[in-house]
This record gives C-alpha cells, sequence and structure tokens, in this order.
C-alpha cells in the first residue's frame, strides 16, 4: 500500500456528486464544448464510478437509452444522437454496454446488433496493411486499430477481422526509440505505446516487444514530481498516469515507477471543494483526467478501488465476465 | 446558454451573424485569429477586427456557437438549407475543431462539388479547394492553443490536400511542385510555434513525404527543418520528424554532414535539452543509417570527458554520459563481412 500523508486521501463521494453532476450542467459552456465526445465521457465516468465501488450511481436505464439513441443503422456509434458514427465512439458504446452488462438488452432493442457492430467495425480495416480507420473517411491510427481488438473482443468476435495482419502492423510502429507512434514510422507517444501494447495483448503477441527498451523509454517519462508526461520535455499530466502505468502493468514493470511519488501526485490534483480530478495540481477538472487518475491509482493498489484491468480501462471484473478469463 | 430568453437569443444571432459574415468576406485570404482575454472588450462588443487580424471574445464565440450548432443540425439532411449548415460549420470548427460531424459535412460538400464541377467547370471546384486550404490556414496557424494541433483538422487537410495535389500538380513544373509542397511545410512550421511539440501537425507534415518524389524537395525539407528544430531545442515532434527525414537524404554523407552540425551546435552552446539529446542518441545509435561508425562517437565521448574535468556539475554533465550509456546499450552496428 502506497505511502500517504494523512491530509491526502481519495475523496470518493466527491468525485462520485461531480460525476452525477455532469449531465445536469446544459448551461455551461464546456458542456456544449465536449458535445463531440458526449459517448466517451459516459464511459469515462461509469468507469470511474465502478472503480470507486459506486457503480449503481447512474441510472442504468437512462444510460442504455442514451447509449442506443447514438446507435446507426450502419452499426457504428457516434458521440450524441445526430453525430456521425466513429470508431473511438463506437469502442466506448461497446465498453458501456459491457460494463452494463447489457448485451441482452443490446439484441433486445436491436436485432443481430452485437454482429452489426462487429461488422461496422471490421469493415474499416485496411485489408492490405492490417490496421484501422476511423470512418468511412480513411483516417488511419493505431488508436483505431487498437480500438477494434478492444471492442470485438469484448464482443467475441474477434474473428471478424485479421488479427495477424493488426499485429504485423503494430509490429511496424515500434521504433528505434522504443517506443510506438501512430504509424510505422511516427513519433513515439504514450498514449500510442498504450494502444499498441494493448492490441499485442489482446493478440496475444507480446513477445514482438522489446520490453526492456521500451520500458527504458516509459521510466523516462517520471518527473521530478512524481508525476508522468507523454512525451520528453512535455509537462506532467495525470492521463499519463494511466498511458504510462497501464503499459508497465502489461509489460510487467509497474516497479520501473515510483509508485508513492506519483499516487501523491494524481491525490494533489484533486479539486477538494467540487471533487473531479485535473491534468494538473490546480487546474481545472474533467471527467477524462479523473477517470485516467483514479484508474492509475488503481494500479497502483491504492486502497478501496476495484482492480482495473491495464488492456482495457475497465473494471476487472467486467473483463473476467465478457473475456472468460 | 440553450434556455435563452429573447436577449440573449438576439446576441446569439448577432453574434453568429457578425463572425459569419467576417469569414465570407475573406474566404479568399488566411486570417490570423485570437480569442481574446475577457479583460479586453471589443467596441460593439462582438469582434475585434484589423484588416486580417480577428479578435474574438470568448463569449462572442461561444454564442455563436449555438447558433451555428442550431444551424448545421437544422440544415444537414435538408437540402434546402444545406448552405446555411455548410456556413455553419466554419464557426462550429473554430470553437470546437473535433467536431467529427462539422468535418465530415465539409468532406461531403467538397466531394459533391469535384462531381459536379471537376470535369465541366474545373475553376469552381478549383477555387472551392482553395478556400477550404485558406480556411484551414486561418484555424491550423493561428495562436489557437487547441484548434493548431486538431487531429480531425489535419486530418481534414490531407484528405483536401490530396484532392487539391490532383488538380494542380499534374501538369506543373518542377519549381511550382516545390512551391506547392514548401507551402505545405511552412504551415505546419507555423502551427509548431503555436503549439510546440505539436504531435499532429507533424504528422501531417511526415505524412506528406510519401507523396513528395522529388529528392531536392527531400534536402531542402531536411534543411529547413534542422534549422526549425535548432531554433526550438526542446520540441521533441520536431527532432522526431527530422530524424524520419534521415533515411530520405543520399547519398549517406549528406546524412552525416547534418548530424555533424547538429552535435557541434549542441555542444558548442552546451545545451542540455532532453529533445535534442534524445534526437542524437537515436540517430548515433543507429549506425546503418550512418554508413558505419563515425567520428561522432569520439567526438561525444570527448565531450563527456571535459565536462567530466570541470569542477561543477550541470544539468549537462548528467545527459552525456547518459546518452554515451544509451547509445551503448543499443547500437545497431553494420555487420562487418567476414573475409
Amino acid at each position: 500500500m502506497p505511502k500517504v500523508p494523512d491530509e491526502m486521501q481519495l475523496l470518493v463521494d466527491k468525485h462520485v456528486r461531480y460525476i452525477q453532476s455532469l449531465d445536469t450542467r446544459k448551461d455551461e459552456l464546456e458542456y456544449w464544448l465536449t458535445e463531440h465526445l458526449r459517448l466517451n465521457g459516459l464511459y469515462w465516468g461509469l468507469t470511474a464510478l465502478h472503480l470507486l465501488r459506486h457503480a449503481d450511481a447512474l441510472p442504468r436505464k437512462e444510460l442504455l437509452d442514451f447509449v442506443f439513441s447514438c446507435l446507426h443503422e450502419s452499426g457504428g456509434f457516434g458521440a450524441a444522437p445526430g453525430h456521425d458514427a466513429h470508431m473511438l465512439y463506437t469502442v466506448s458504446g461497446v465498453q458501456l454496454l459491457a460494463t452494463l452488462d447489457a448485451f441482452d438488452d443490446l439484441e433486445a432493442r436491436v436485432q443481430g446488433g452485437r454482429q452489426k457492430i462487429g461488422k461496422f467495425i471490421a469493415g474499416l480495416q485496411d485489408p492490405q496493411t492490417g490496421t484501422f480507420a476511423g470512418d468511412e473517411w480513411g483516417e488511419q491510427d493505431t488508436r483505431f486499430l487498437y480500438g477494434a481488438l478492444n471492442a470485438l473482443s469484448l464482443m467475441g468476435l474477434l474473428h471478424l477481422v485479421d488479427v495477424d495482419k493488426a499485429v504485423q502492423h503494430v509490429h511496424a510502429c515500434a521504433n528505434f526509440d522504443g517506443g510506438y507512434g501512430t504509424s510505422p514510422g511516427a513519433e513515439s507517444h504514450s498514449g500510442q505505446v498504450f494502444t499498441c501494447l494493448g492490441a499485442l495483448t489482446i493478440a496475444g503477441r507480446l513477445d514482438l516487444v522489446d520490453q526492456e527498451k521500451l520500458g527504458a523509454w516509459l521510466s523516462e517519462r517520471q518527473l521530478k514530481n512524481g508525476g508522468l508526461n507523454g512525451r520528453p520535455e512535455k509537462k506532467e499530466d495525470v492521463c499519463y498516469s494511466w498511458w504510462v502505468m497501464s503499459s508497465m502493468a502489461m509489460l510487467d514493470r509497474l516497479h520501473w515507477i515510483d509508485g508513492d511519488k506519483l499516487t501523491s501526485f494524481i491525490l494533489q490534483c484533486q479539486d477538494p471543494e467540487l471533487g473531479g480530478l485535473a491534468d494538473r495540481p490546480g487546474d481545472m477538472v474533467d471527467v477524462f483526467h479523473t477517470v485516467f487518475g483514479i484508474a492509475g491509482l488503481s494500479l497502483l493498489k491504492y486502497p478501496g478501488l476495484d482492480e482495473v484491468d491495464p488492456v482495457y480501462c475497465m473494471p476487472r471484473s467486467v473483463t473476467r465476465r465478457c473475456l472468460g478469463k | 446558454m440553450v434556455s435563452a430568453g429573447p436577449g440573449r437569443a438576439k446576441l446569439q444571432l448577432l453574434s453568429y451573424e457578425t463572425l459569419s459574415q467576417y469569414f465570407q468576406a475573406h474566404e479568399d485570404e488566411v486570417v490570423e485569429i485570437e480569442i481574446l482575454p475577457p479583460a479586453i472588450e471589443p467596441l460593439g462588443g462582438i469582434l475585434m477586427q484589423d484588416g486580417l487580424n480577428l479578435g474574438v471574445p470568448k463569449k462572442t464565440l461561444a454564442l455563436a456557437y449555438v447558433e451555428a450548432r442550431h444551424r448545421f443540425f437544422e440544415g444537414m439532411h435538408d437540402s434546402k438549407l444545406a448552405s446555411s449548415a455548410l456556413q455553419a460549420t466554419k464557426v462550429m470548427l473554430l470553437f470546437d475543431p473535433e467536431h467529427l460531424t462539422a468535418a465530415n459535412f465539409r468532406k461531403g460538400w467538397l466531394g459533391a462539388l469535384e462531381a459536379e464541377f471537376k470535369s465541366y467547370n474545373p475553376a469552381v471546384y478549383h477555387k472551392a479547394l482553395r478556400q477550404e486550404l485558406c480556411f484551414l490556414n486561418s484555424i491550423l496557424t493561428s495562436p489557437l492553443h487547441r484548434q493548431s494541433k486538431s487531429p480531425t483538422l489535419w486530418y481534414h487537410r490531407l484528405w483536401l490536400l490530396d484532392l487539391l495535389a490532383s488538380v494542380e500538380l499534374e501538369k506543373a513544373s518542377e519549381d511550382q511542385k516545390a512551391t506547392f509542397w514548401r507551402a505545405e511545410l511552412t504551415a505546419v512550421c507555423k502551427s509548431g510555434e503555436q503549439h510546440p511539440k505539436n504531435y499532429y501537425a507533424w504528422q501531417y507534415a511526415r505524412r506528406l513525404m510519401p507523396k513528395i518524389v522529388s529528392p531536392e524537395t527531400n534536402d531542402e525539407f531536411a534543411r529547413h527543418v534542422k534549422d526549425w528544430c535548432c531554433r526550438h531545442p526542446s520540441d521533441i515532434s520536431g527532432w522526431s520528424f527530422l530524424l524520419s527525414l534521415l533515411p530520405r537524404l543520399h547519398p549517406v554523407s549528406k546524412r552525416q554532414g547534418l548530424v555533424r552540425d547538429i552535435l557541434s551546435y549542441a555542444i558548442n552552446l552546451r545545451l542540455e535539452h532532453e529533445s535534442l539529446w534524445v534526437f542524437i542518441r537515436t540517430i548515433l545509435a543507429q549506425e546503418t543509417l550512418l554508413g558505419g561508425r563515425t567520428e561522432f562517437d569520439e567526438t561525444l565521448q570527448n565531450y563527456n570527458d571535459d565536462l567530466g574535468n570541470a569542477k561543477k556539475a550541470s544539468a549537462v554533465s548528467e545527459r552525456v554520459p547518459r546518452t554515451l550509456n544509451w547509445i551503448n546499450t543499443y547500437r545497431e552496428a553494420i555487420a562487418v563481412p567476414k573475409n
């Protein structure tokens, strides 16, 4: 258990209330600025609540109504009703359904729903290179590849895509510096490292990774103040507590980061009045940094939190149920 | 914000129309847009305009966005309102550059224009493509923190560039082609200054490279980016892009020359920036790229010895031995053929 000064504790109740309040803020600028992230925001909020052991703090039926209102005929999800479908929203949609144990609800509302979603995702794989586009407009990125394997594996539909081709593509994204980028030759970035390692873990091919070199690159991400950054000379940011630490967890090298210092950094990013976590101490909180800070604490074995799955950023109990392992 | 009274509704409309008209009036020019801090209030309260410079109070932008969003969702599936929806997407993307649906709507419109006009009235289509590039330049290279690094907008630009290249480059001279690509690099560098370590701007630059066939343009890019990086030594995205350009330089002596310049620059100025040293260690460990073992190892070792002899420890005196250590650990040596 990490050593934390008594005055620094995780403010569980405040974070729960903060997340509950998010949908009541429609008069605030921020609400509209983030409309393109609404479905992702729900996934972040719900996951944070599960890890905080307040799984029922949001109403299940209303959540599901919203999730289904984002589902297109094509099987893809949009960010909110009326928004175009995209891989990033589709993954959040599937993760929400998985966390709410709602694949049966899906079938009840949309016959063959799971297959439909699976086909939407599979249709975005590039048969030549094995990577995935985000939507019909063709942008390709390892974020989308990871998302595809994440969602398909949760639905038991990995066989719809060419996993070996996808693995080859991820392998081609490994850089000489040890990290991974959005595509072959692209700049190394902790977030992309997470997506590439996540994809390889789902495919059972971590053997392709130069684990020593990548672990060293990741360990250089910790700064003197305990926080982690995403790339050289970037500022520390709470969300990298997740992207870096989950990668370290997949490499079985969590101990290459100073956990006490990181725990203390994450706790300092809490808003002690209204709850939620920010990127850095004193900044404005948001639900994105809230979930990734809490998920980071879960990897650090902070007391009172549910176990997070480092590959999916979901409660381990949920992925165990979906994956049967 | 949404449950607006009549006063608010009027202001919303006024904000939208003023901003929208500004875009309309300057659709053939690149403008520089800045979000004004709350302390600065423009006369008349809506916008601060000075030719191609536009200052927008955050409140104006937010009000305009609400109106734009309303017009967009009202018009996106109604052919009679499509031009109103299209106009609205500019304000939407200025406020929320990750509004994927708004960016896609613009792609759909350009696609339809291509089908309708490309062969029958190509000038109309070409003009629309150029105006789209002006709009993107305005948003991506203005001092707008979130906008200049938007993955959605940079991808939109890449998508647009393929259309533009197919119109402009087919019969272009080598000089015209060089000018075309140079303009893209200029936009990336400017955006990289507005938002340092701009991942998506430099990724865009990387994605241009397979489209560029001229060795002269490759060389020019490498020279230009090297100079840019030396002016921004903590910019890991710039250095990382430069690293990706090296294999494009032929013969190998060009790569060596570039690395030699950077190493002397780092040593002469005693720079300690992590990004610069990551570049140095990554390239020096790749002998295959440098055509074999070079004099650089010795240069670096000598520098390390000098630093070790110095009385005062500094950030550099930690950086250099760690760099050497990394190189020795991960060196990818050229296999020497056995006789």
